[in-house]
């Protein structure tokens, strides 16, 4: 690696984290450089590919807006940390306690007597004309005793002389701990070697801080206080780290329709009951928190949640509205609201600000418009920052005219060269512009720094902008201990005695709802690849004539529908006088927009994987990875031909991974409600597939039907079992037996219903005592129908060439087991789809 | 000094039963030194589980209620009995100049421009564009007096604007209202402040009610008055006074004010969140009564 360091030349304009101006490691990277000097570039190579194989494996992503590839952008990690030395970490952990006082005592301020608009400290537009001020939250909660920043987090730049500047303030609702914990968990598993023997502070105890504070934010219950994690839900773009924290917390991760305010109190809506909440960790922006009370149209929050904090039942942590003050104008007002509010001089400085709604602030910025980056003041959508130097004479008569008509709306920042620090990269080791993203947590009256935090760096080298959205990478955050001894435990240090229990969180009804669909469409998807994988191989073994074709008929029909499929028919282009079925495949394949493709049925495994992703274990989640990738493979080679081999090894190895994932439910998970619930939604599925599927084959005698009865049996998996028990006798009562009555077969339509009744009865809120529910009353039918079944009449009654006994069962079945499945929907997930009105 | 009582009474009917239903209610008329409140009196039906009254931002009583069992209509009564006194209307020609007013608000130091300057700023439902401005200079020349000029825009609205409830809904905005030149006293409401706002002038939006007259000789009808909405602009030696734009008036003893805030969201008489429901029928019947006529049964 000598040689590799050796070739790195930063600018010598900016600081650089790893050289001093002499071309020198700084002392913060001396026992890091000794170290890492002696590896070969190989083994640093390997290692970091390691690092993308740990994300890849545990899912760890990031969701980019607008991006095709949807909720999956995997999170990227440079090798090389960022280090800071310990009097470094503590002088900033210092100067940011008085900055977030100081935001503190603003927040207050704004939000009650606004004594700092009268004293003329404070512009009245920086309240009254901001968008963010939630004028609700006004006198919400004089009494509350926590401050109403209580998770704060900055980005800093380091400026050419060494010092570090605040480019932004993250007060409303911070992202990013979870993904600095991510990568500090991987530093720990790639380089346990070289982080030991560097001498790193451990972040543990900042986690533990974290959970510390939460629960202590709380008013009632405050011996055992429930604390969730209110998430914007799977789309936002850190949900990823937002299910990291609430697993390794141990809060329930809950959406805003999971959450009811019922007599002035926020109550979890769970499958055992509605359990009161006491804190709330929002990960959701201040305006959407309450459709009652601020943005209308908001779907992500709680209706009455701003009268249940009013009323003084819930906190909510960072208090709602603290958001206000991220606006970039708040910047150049800091100084002086730190000297007048606590007479002291502010020691974390921003990056310079001017606001145009300042007459000799305006006269500067438009004088040095090319050195200025030119910002809305507040936070809006709509108009981005753009840089002074970059705009053409016509955009900078537009935006001088603009800071003319509507100076209050504009700020300008001054453009700081930022440093630079090492990254690794393939041909060598490249400088990069970045900014630290630190946090703090409220302990024990005052703030704690994380040790360590979030580096991200620019993702091309002449780059300043720093953004996860475009593709940029990340870095772990190291402190260097003056004293190397000091070693934490990384697991969760308990604070207390441990009382056993055998039970977990209740179920939030919208996460067992996700787990039921999960369950159902693991099963559609192995349906849809069992199904399709027989007609290909038919294609693939034999040449279409007459025979052949006729026996793929009811194969086709359950792919569709016998009414689709005879739709179908009409149009179909022919080929050697037989429709042309692989446009039909095609479609059922690839089409991402047809609702019933495995295109589609993968899709919709995978967005109810992620809806419950917290609550799985990483190697299910490995598994569900390794899917994703075969279905985003697909879309973007689209319509390759499907008759291939290797359609089929794919869809072979696709029905491993469903085979795993089974695995995984069958054997690792515990006996509890989640796991009910995802076997029920398998059950439902596979009982229905195997009725309709059945039905299809035997309705009417076709001329080669042995060949149907054949491939029916290899599509249940139940060949082998009906050669064991008749040989080569193929007989439409034995595969008739096999596949619906008889319970020893898995596959078998009875097993199913045995399965749903037993599940049934251990869900909460069944009572033994109780004379039996709708919901149990259907399910013993569904069995005992199955059950009391006799083959004979349902073979022999033939009327009009069709066996009409069987499309009775099977239409009855069908029926009852969507009824029953309603039902079991309406009692436990109902979360109620919150329709809003805006009244008056 | 007048007395009234105003009774408005607001039905909703769903097509499915509501399961939850959160209101949130600015009915109960303020109390201050154009009017008092003397008794309120809020009926809900079916019985919520919980109702709370606090003071919202802009100094408005305000209820919160729940109703949390299955309900397919909702009934919301308020009974007010509003005492109104006779206001000194200041000489529009000798009010305060719009420059000199623009000075007073923007200088902390006086008492109510804390409080007056918020009312300067454009809101959701008051933005303005360069035509609005362009009406604006028009009015308010730096050297007129404020109450003269806002009584010449709200001439000109009269003049220039037909009131007509087909033409806008509660979503039209201030621009399309301006370009179809026919609106609701609340179109007319949202217009007047954008224009005055445009110029950096403090005025208020006012929720309340005026008292209709029935043709002669004929009783007054139940349920024949609606909502009313007009504006307060702030005389600087005076405090805030309320003009009417839908009819061209200062405003003396007929009208009731609800409430005040920045533009309708502010003071919106119900608005809520319900699970369930789904389609929804909305019926209003609002009755502005002089107290002795109610006394009498003479609605």
């Amino acid at each position: 690696m000598r040689e590799f360091f050796h070739r790195y030349k930063p600018d010598k304009d900016h600081f650089d984290e790893y050289l001093n101006t002499d071309g020198l490691p700084r002392e913060s990277w001396k026992r890091f450089h000794k170290i890492i000097s002696q590896f070969d570039k190989s083994d640093i190579l390997k290692r970091q590919e390691t690092i993308e194989r740990i994300i890849q494996e545990n899912g760890i992503t990031y969701n980019i807006y607008d991006d095709n590839l949807g909720q999956s952008h995997p999170w990227m990690m440079d090798i090389l940390p960022m280090m800071l030395s310990n009097n470094e970490f503590l002088w900033l952990e210092n100067a940011l306690n008085q900055r977030i006082r100081l935001f503190n005592e603003v927040l207050r301020d704004i939000y009650s007597q606004r004594n700092l608009i009268r004293a003329g400290i404070l512009p009245p537009e920086l309240i009254f004309a901001n968008p963010g001020y939630q004028r609700a939250c006004s006198q919400l909660n004089p009494q509350q005793n926590h401050p109403p920043i209580q998770i704060y987090a900055a980005d800093l730049a380091r400026s050419p002389d060494g010092r570090w500047w605040v480019v932004s303030d993250r007060l409303d609702a911070p992202s990013g701990i979870g993904y600095a914990m991510e990568n500090r968990f991987i530093t720990n598993r790639v380089m346990p070697d070289i982080f030991k023997n560097t001498g790193v502070i451990r972040v543990q105890s900042f986690f533990n801080k974290l959970r510390e504070s939460l629960t202590s934010a709380a008013v009632n219950n405050k011996e055992n206080p429930k604390v969730v994690l209110l998430t914007p839900g799977p789309a936002n773009e850190t949900y990823f780290e937002q299910s990291f924290l609430a697993r390794n917390l141990d809060f329930p991760l809950v959406e805003g329709a999971d959450l009811t305010v019922r007599n002035n109190r926020v109550f979890l809506k769970t499958i055992k009951g509605m359990e009161p909440v006491n804190v709330i960790w929002r990960r959701v922006d201040s305006s959407f928190c309450d459709p009652l009370e601020l943005s209308k149209d908001s779907l992500l929050g709680v209706p009455g949640l701003l009268n249940a904090i009013r009323e003084g039942n819930v906190s909510v942590v960072n208090g709602i509205g603290a958001g206000v003050l991220e606006s970039a104008v708040f910047k150049a007002f800091l100084p002086n609201l730190c000297k007048h509010l606590f007479n002291e001089d502010l020691m974390m400085p921003s990056l310079a600000t001017w606001w145009c709604g300042q007459e000799s602030e305006r006269a500067y910025v438009l004088q040095n418009f090319n050195k200025l980056v030119i910002k809305p003041a507040f936070k809006t959508s709509g108009f981005k920052s753009v840089f002074g130097q970059n705009l053409s004479a016509e955009e900078c008569d537009f935006y001088n005219s603009w800071i003319r008509n509507e100076p209050t709306k504009v700020c300008a920042q001054e453009m700081m060269t930022r440093a630079t620090t090492p990254v690794f990269s393939k041909n060598g080791i490249e400088s990069r512009h970045f900014l630290l993203r630190v946090f703090l947590v409220a302990h024990n009256g005052s703030y704690s720094m994380m040790p360590g935090g979030l580096t991200r760096i620019t993702n091309a080298p002449d780059s300043m902008k720093v953004s996860m959205q475009q593709g940029g990478q990340s870095k772990d955050t190291w402190i260097l201990a003056s004293d190397t001894s000091k070693q934490e435990q990384l697991l969760m240090p308990n604070s207390g005695p441990l009382h056993l229990q055998r039970n977990m969180n209740a179920l939030p009804s919208r996460v067992a709802d996700h787990i039921f669909w999960f369950g159902r469409y693991i099963e559609r998807t192995e349906h849809m690849v069992r199904l399709l994988r027989m007609l290909i191989e038919i294609r693939l073994d034999e040449n279409v004539d007459e025979f052949n074709y006729q026996k793929t008929i009811p194969f086709f029909e359950s792919l569709t529908s016998p009414f689709k499929f005879k739709e179908f028919l009409k149009s179909a282009p022919l080929r050697g006088g037989f429709p042309k079925t692989e446009t039909l495949l095609e479609e059922y394949f690839w089409n991402s927009n047809q609702t019933s493709s495995l295109q589609s049925t993968i899709r919709a495994m995978i967005n109810n994987a992620y809806a419950v992703k917290e609550r799985m274990s990483l190697d299910t989640w490995f598994i569900i990875s390794r899917i994703q990738k075969i279905y985003q493979g697909h879309l973007s080679v689209e319509k390759a031909p499907i008759f291939r081999q290797s359609t089929l090894t794919e869809l072979n190895e696709l029905l491993t991974f469903l085979a795993g994932i089974n695995g995984m439910a069958s054997e690792n998970m515990t006996r509890y409600h989640d796991w009910r619930l995802l076997d029920l939604g398998k059950r439902f599925e596979r009982l229905n597939n195997i009725i309709a599927i059945t039905e299809n084959s035997i309705i009417r005698d076709r001329p080669n039907q042995r060949d149907i009865l054949y491939h029916l049996l290899i599509y249940a998996d139940s060949l082998y079992t009906y050669r064991g028990r008749y040989l080569t006798n193929m007989k439409m009562e034995g595969v008739l037996d096999l596949l619906w009555v008889d319970e020893t077969n898995p596959r078998s339509a009875a097993y199913q219903t045995n399965k749903i009744l037993d599940h049934i009865r251990n869900l909460p809120q069944f009572s033994e005592n109780r004379p039996s529910s709708t919901l149990e009353k259907l399910a013993i039918q569904l069995y005992s129908d199955l059950r009391l079944l006799e083959i004979d009449p349902l073979v022999n009654t033939i009327e009009n060439g069709k066996r009409i006994e069987i499309e009775k069962f099977a239409d009855k079945t069908l029926s009852t087991s969507y009824e029953l499945s309603e039902i079991l929907q309406n009692q436990y997930f109902a979360h109620g789809k919150t329709g809003e009105f805006n009244l008056g | 000094m007048r007395e009234f009582i105003v009774q408005h009474k607001t039905q909703y009917s769903y097509n499915t039963s509501v399961m939850v239903s959160h209101q949130s209610a600015h009915l109960q008329p303020i109390s201050n030194s154009h009017q008092t409140c003397r008794s309120f009196d809020l009926h809900i039906h079916p019985e919520p589980s919980t109702i709370s009254q606090h003071t919202d931002f802009f100094g408005n009583p305000t209820h919160i209620f729940s109703i949390e069992k299955a309900h397919s209509d909702l009934e919301v009564t308020a009974l007010s009995e509003v005492q109104v006194f006779n206001p000194e209307i200041p000489n529009p020609t000798k009010s305060v100049k719009n420059q000199e007013v623009l000075e007073y608000v923007n200088n902390m130091d006086n008492m109510e421009s804390p409080n007056a300057i918020q009312f300067t700023f454009p809101s959701e439902w008051t933005p303005n564009n360069s035509e609005i401005y362009e009406i604006a200079k028009k009015f308010y020349s730096p050297r007129s007096p404020f109450l003269q000029s806002t009584l010449n825009l709200c001439d000109y609205i009269q003049k220039n604007f037909e009131f007509t409830s087909d033409a806008t809904d509660v979503n039209t905005s201030v621009f399309e209202f301006l370009k179809m030149k026919r609106g609701v006293c609340q179109d007319f409401t949202h217009f007047m402040l954008s224009v005055i706002r445009s110029i950096g002038l403090p005025a208020q939006y006012v929720s309340g009610y005026l008292l209709t007259n029935p043709p002669n000789g004929t009783p007054r009808l139940l349920g024949a008055d609606a909502s009313h909405a007009y504006i307060a602009i702030f005389l600087p030696d005076y405090g805030w006074i309320n003009l009417d734009p839908t009819n061209n008036m200062i405003c003396e003893d007929k009208h009731i004010v609800v409430g005040y805030g920045r533009d309708y969201n502010d003071v919106s008489v119900l608005s809520g969140t319900v699970t369930g429901g789904m389609e929804q029928k909305l019926n209003i019947e609002v009755t502005v009564s002089p107290k002795e006529d109610w006394n009498r049964g003479n609605h």
